[in-house]
């Protein structure tokens, strides 16, 4: 053993270079699959701190809406109520009914915070308990009518490091409420449910004392089966049309496992679902890591058999003296864990440098915890690595014959064969990173400079909740010079608006379509610069229209102008829309289309109404110059408006980057990826030349001695390894095609994959293989011929 | 919990298309019966038939050999859960509203009424608008008898009858002017928002309706003929609950209406919009050859609506019928009475004696039971009530297992409804033909001064009921005004 070990320090230290690539490769495969590891396995862990979370559903609803059946997470109110009764099977169920925008807290005289509230049941708690209690206890979190459950972020906010149980709050958005704080939770960083502070579902009733199988849109519904549930197909049955049996609709239930929540969630999601992301980035990813990690596998592989075919004597020698078939084998693969071992050291090092790049590059908060999942995965991908990669040479060099080793005088076992395998098996992947990284950046740089359809450069989206009080406010803002323009909405066109059928001239429901809703104010148009195709837009204020209508008004009834877009226009179908009534409006105009939500999203029909009572939002456009001016002046106009509340404020543009979020941070992953396995195609080149260098050294001398030119030389090496790649090239550019078709498809609005980003991906691959081998070739090529043919 | 997304896809698609047929063949049906009686010649009348579908018989109610399958029920029996929807208090304070809604439910809206006007409300109880503010004069409202009390000298009534209906987002109502005469079916498109109309009388335009809506049917066919009183200088009382359960004209569709305050004493008659009859039914029963000078009279039949359709028994009748326009009554429900049966020539006699008789007195069409309330032995009137001669009789017919059973109670308690309330602790309920919703749900309706004397009483404090659901009572109780009206929704 000792022996052993000594032949592979030997071996190692003989040929430095070889042994560089092959622990570089080594540790950026291990470094690669240990930062995606830590990744897919912070995605997997999404809800699973919940005690019983594989119990634990969430409550879809399949519904027509208009000609579409739509999946969404939106419930009814009554779900949670009615299921848990109806069903013995169902141990919990409870429901959080969210607000549209934040309300006001403050404690004392403190400092007035804005937070999310949601309103639920006790039941909550019986389902969530991976929300820890850092003060009070899920039995009196609920006891009082007025007891409030802050989230941990919400109470350090307002009471810092203190104590917050038994506190009096006062909220004061609609006349003042005053709540104790019985519970503050601790909400993990993994879950898609986000709160401010809960408060019990009977304040809610207060306002909505009945249940409502209407509204849906603010509502999640989740249940918690009994831990013996017998679920057949009769309760599926049931179940499912549980919501035909309390109303007359026709919506199914769906039940969607909550540790799924996070990487399948395939509907329509909106501002209460958190955290969504998308398995196919983790497919992506992973695939990513793996395919690093055959790359430098082979290039072990690859390298070290015709490396060791080199030292064929030594190897014939000790067989000659008795070793053992067995032990060369072992050897061999010692050399490999040896290498792996070391590499995975370095390579744990690296990455606890790394992390915080790699979080910055993912958008992540991933930490390394040695927990013993990490360090068996660690193991086994060790001794995955170590196998894959050593199994090959050691079998086919522990197998070399010594008598036709010794016999020959310069035994070459290097199989050319295997190499040019490694290089069109490396390129190929190196060509396939390049072009799905040069797609994934001209898609994020074609979702990111798209034209809107809207002007939104200098925009600043501020959260307001004034509703009636948006026009003095706005009023207040124009008196500012470098204010451009300003509007209110419900919320910036970036979050679409809300879902809701209309009925065409009232001609019954089968007559209805689908549509999105923005509340805007008659000033929306002009602040974002929208094309009226037909008609006019809102031209007057919410009271204004209202005094217009009513004096219109023959039967007590009036209808309330709306402008829709062209989408919309398209879909009712009228010869001339102006005039025409949905539901309960009058079309007035319409607007060419532009695009209210990520581009992940097609545009959608789309109705504008002027209704006060949905706006919470300015949107205000400032000058380029004087803008930290601007704002400080948008932000003390606010407070005089809203006194004590929290201001906020974000350009238009930054909620449009993060609304490509996902995009971004794939973009950024898979570019680090591709300058990895660039870099693993460069070291193995490197490692291939090198050795045909050496191999035809006599060859390069005598070519030299008779007159041949350098570049001659550089000619010859460079065809001989440039055809691999070309090879490369020609397998890489279809797989990458098709795996960036499926990828675009996630997008309504996506680029075109053009012939030249694969071209491209080729012409650097081939780039760089020159370069790797000119480098070479000319290092071989300037010897003096004298020198390589002394020894012969 | 895996279900197959597709297949349940599939399933809201077929249930949808089921639906939308139904509709159209609604609107198909209406159509065509607006034109056939279009084309109808002046004058026609279709045969009235009156007789019962084989392929569905009524369902026999047998009172009299039940009569001794006593059991004990109580609200969780017969429902679930019970919800409290406070009403907003209405904008305009000149309403008077010290008496509780009638309550109807549509698809959208929760519509109140009472005597004072008609109210639109959300299905959250926010206000909306008011349909009607009626405009009345001579008359009174006795808070502590719960009795309205007319007085002809003075009366006069602009406005809506409680009783309203509805189709789709179309509402329904009696408009009628007792200055003018003008009695008309008015109609109000609720999807659209109204604006809240000039509810005055306009003495220069005195037939401007003062209610919202459109008149969908002139019920006077232009000859309006101021109201005169029988007694000019009489008076006349009802309870308000009473003026609920009548509903004296409905229009099931666009094209017919009918009424059951027949000049010619029929039970009911069937017309078209333009007032010409279509069909009529006469009583089954008249008084023949009756001789006293007094009439007693106590059963005035039960009439509601139920999923668009009109239903009715006529006084001292078994049989509730369904109205089939423009000349079929379906009976539906036949109350086997047997040997407690008594004849209409027999309960009108002031000194028929009637021990061992039974009349029907209430009758609700609910989701899985009908609440049959009987009266035995007596006349109900308050002399019989003074002297306890009279028995009330509550039975439950299940629907499910079709049978019934009699609720167990005090046949001599005649103020507190039947089935205790143990679900919140509070009221206990016993509900009339008007208080069933179209989801078959019962509607009770209080006041917040009714839920603070509830909530504060030993019956509730003693109550078994979850603590939960009686908090929740409580929490209601502490966050109304006394007049604050509040729609119970029995589940």
């Amino acid at each position: 053993m000792k022996y052993s070990f000594k032949i592979i320090l030997q071996l190692i230290l003989k040929k430095p270079v070889l042994s560089i690539i092959n622990f570089t490769g080594f540790t950026i495969g291990i470094l690669a699959s240990l930062l995606i590891y830590l990744w897919v396995y912070d995605q997997s862990t999404f809800e699973k701190f919940h005690s019983d979370y594989n119990r634990i559903y969430r409550v879809l609803t399949l519904s027509k809406q208009g000609e579409d059946i739509i999946k969404s997470a939106a419930s009814y109110q009554p779900i949670a109520e009615t299921i848990k009764k109806d069903y013995p099977q169902i141990e919990a169920a409870t429901y959080l009914y969210g607000s549209s925008e934040d309300s006001p807290l403050q404690f004392e005289n403190g400092k007035k915070i804005e937070a999310r509230k949601f309103y639920t049941n006790t039941d909550f708690f019986k389902i969530f308990d991976g929300f820890k209690f850092l003060e009070g206890n899920a039995e009196n979190a609920f006891k009082h009518k007025s007891n409030i459950v802050l989230s941990e972020e919400v109470a350090r906010k307002l009471f810092g490091n203190s104590s917050a149980l038994g506190k009096k709050i006062v909220s004061d958005k609609y006349g003042e409420n005053i709540y104790t704080v019985s519970a503050v939770l601790k909400i993990p960083r993994n879950t898609h449910i986000d709160f401010g502070y809960l408060l019990s579902e009977d304040n809610l009733s207060m306002y909505h004392t009945t249940n409502s199988w209407k509204d849906s849109y603010w509502i999640r519904t989740y249940i918690k089966l009994s831990a013996n549930a017998e679920i057949d197909n009769l309760f599926l049955n049931r179940i499912s049309n549980h919501v035909s049996r309390y109303s007359n609709k026709t919506d199914k239930l769906l039940f969607q496992p909550i540790s799924e929540i996070h990487l399948h969630s395939d509907y329509r999601t909106n501002m209460l679902d958190n955290n969504i992301s998308n398995y196919k980035y983790v497919v992506i990813f992973s695939g990513l890591a793996l395919l690093i990690l055959i790359m430098v596998i082979l290039n072990f592989t690859i390298l070290s058999t015709v490396s060791y075919s080199e030292q064929a004597k030594e190897i014939g020698i000790q067989k000659v003296n008795g070793a053992k078939r067995h032990s060369l084998l072992l050897q061999f693969m010692m050399n490999s864990f040896l290498q792996t071992f070391v590499a995975a050291f370095f390579a744990i090092g690296l990455a606890f440098l790394l992390l915080p790049k790699f979080n910055l590059l993912t958008g992540q908060q991933l930490q390394i915890n040695l927990s013993m999942q990490l360090l068996t995965y660690l193991c086994m991908l060790i001794v995955f690595t170590a196998i894959a990669a050593g199994l090959y040479p050691s079998i086919y060099l522990s197998k070399l014959n010594p008598v036709q080793i010794l016999k020959t005088k310069n035994y070459n076992g290097g199989n050319i064969g295997l190499m040019n395998l490694l290089i069109v098996i490396q390129f190929t992947i190196a060509i396939f990173s390049i072009s799905v990284s040069g797609v994934f950046m001209k898609q994020f740089h074609f979702i990111t400079t798209k034209d809107l359809g809207i002007n939104h450069s200098n925009m600043l989206v501020v959260p307001t909740g004034l509703w009636y009080d948006s026009n003095s406010f706005k009023n207040e803002l124009l008196q500012n010079p470098n204010i451009l323009s300003a509007s209110a909405s419900t919320y910036a066109p970036m979050y679409g608006g809300f879902r809701s059928s209309f009925v065409i001239d009232n001609k019954g429901a089968k007559d209805s379509i689908q549509a999105v809703i923005l509340h805007v104010d008659d000033e929306f148009a002009k602040n974002y610069e929208l094309k009226l195709t037909k008609g006019e837009f809102l031209n007057m204020n919410y009271s204004a229209y209202w005094e217009e209508m009513k004096k219109k008004s023959d039967d007590h009834t009036f209808s309330f102008p709306v402008v829709i877009n062209e989408s919309a226009e398209k879909l009712l179908g009228f010869d001339n829309p102006i005039g025409q009534r949905i539901g309960n409006n009058e079309i007035v105009g319409v607007v060419k289309d532009f695009h209210f939500k990520s581009l992940h999203h097609k545009i959608e029909p789309l109705v504008l109404m002027n209704s006060p009572e949905n706006i919470m939002t300015m949107n205000i456009r400032i000058s380029n110059h004087k803008r930290k001016e601007s704002i400080a002046f948008i932000r003390d106009t606010y407070k005089k408006h809203r006194e004590g509340r929290e201001f906020s404020f974000q350009f238009f543009d930054d909620l449009l980057k993060a609304e490509y979020r996902n995009e971004n941070h794939l973009k950024n992953t898979t570019k680090a990826f591709t300058i990895l396995s660039i870099i693993i195609s460069i070291l193995g080149m490197l490692g291939i030349v090198g050795f045909v260098v050496r191999q035809k050294t006599k060859e390069i001398g005598i070519r030299k001695a008779n007159g041949a030119k350098t570049y001659e030389i550089i000619q010859m090496l460079n065809f001989k390894f440039l055809k691999w790649v070309i090879l490369a090239f020609i397998l890489a550019c279809p797989i990458a095609w098709y795996v960036m078709n499926i990828w675009l498809q996630n997008f309504a609005y996506k680029t075109e994959l053009n012939w030249w980003i694969f071209a491209l991906s080729g012409i650097i691959a081939i780039g760089i293989a020159i370069l790797t081998v000119t480098w070479q070739s000319w290092r071989a090529a300037k010897r003096n011929p004298v020198e390589s043919l002394r020894y012969e | 919990m895996k279900l197959d997304e597709k297949d349940l896809t599939q399933k809201i698609l077929s249930e949808e298309e089921i639906l939308a047929q139904k509709e159209e063949l609604r609107l198909k049906k209406e159509q065509e019966l607006a034109d056939s009686l279009a084309k109808l010649p002046k004058g026609f009348r279709f045969e009235s038939i009156r007789k019962t579908d084989t392929s569905q018989p009524p369902i026999a109610i047998d009172i009299e050999n039940r009569l001794d399958s006593i059991k004990e029920f109580k609200l969780s029996d017969v429902a679930q859960s019970i919800e409290y929807i406070k009403m907003q208090n209405l904008p305009d304070s000149s309403i008077a509203n010290k008496i509780n809604y009638k309550y109807y439910m549509t698809d959208k809206n929760i519509v109140a009424s009472n005597l004072y006007g008609i109210h639109l409300f959300t299905k959250k109880g926010e206000f909306k608008n008011t349909i009607i503010k009626n405009q009345l004069s001579g008359v009174k409202y006795k808070e502590d008898q719960n009795q309205v009390l007319i007085y002809y000298s003075e009366f006069s009534n602009i406005g809506g009858s409680p009783n309203v209906w509805s189709r789709g987002d179309q509402l329904y109502y009696n408009y009628k002017n007792t200055n003018t005469g003008q009695n008309y079916i008015m109609e109000v498109d609720c999807s659209k928002d109204l604006i809240n109309a000039q509810y005055q009388f306009n003495p220069e335009n005195p037939l401007a309706v003062s209610g919202a809506g459109k008149v969908l049917v002139d019920l006077n066919r232009g000859q309006n003929k101021p109201f005169k009183a029988p007694y000019p200088n009489g008076m006349s009382s009802f309870t308000p609950q009473y003026n609920y359960e009548q509903i004296g004209v409905f229009s099931p569709d666009r094209n017919t209406y009918f009424s059951r305050r027949s000049r010619k004493g029929n039970m009911l008659e069937i017309f078209n919009t333009q007032g010409d009859t279509l069909a009529e039914f006469t009583k089954f029963e008249r008084l023949v050859n009756f001789k006293p000078r007094l009439i007693r009279g106590f059963d005035y039949g039960t009439q509601y609506e139920k999923a668009g359709n009109y239903y009715f028994r006529s006084d001292y009748n078994d049989t509730i019928f369904k109205v089939i326009p423009p000349n079929i009554l379906r009976p539906v429900y036949v109350i086997k009475l047997g040997q407690h049966k008594v004849s209409k020539q027999d309960a009108s006699h002031p000194k028929f004696d009637l021990k061992g008789k039974i009349v029907p007195n209430q009758w609700a069409d609910g989701n899985n039971y009908i609440f049959i309330g009987l009266i035995m032995d007596d006349n109900y009137c308050p002399n019989a009530i003074k002297r306890k001669s009279i028995k009330l009789l509550y039975a439950l017919y299940s629907k499910k297992n079709k049978q019934l059973h009699f609720v167990k109670s005090d046949p001599y308690n005649y103020d507190n409804p039947i089935l205790e309330n143990d679900i919140d602790g509070g009221f206990s309920v016993w509900p009339s033909s008007y208080m069933i919703n179209r989801e078959g749900n019962i509607m009770v309706s209080l006041l917040g001064k009714d839920i603070k004397e509830k909530v504060a009483s030993d019956e509730f404090k003693n109550s078994t009921a979850p603590a939960a659901n009686k908090e929740k009572l409580i929490q209601l109780a502490k966050n109304c005004s006394d007049t604050d009206q509040v729609l119970m929704l029995v589940k």
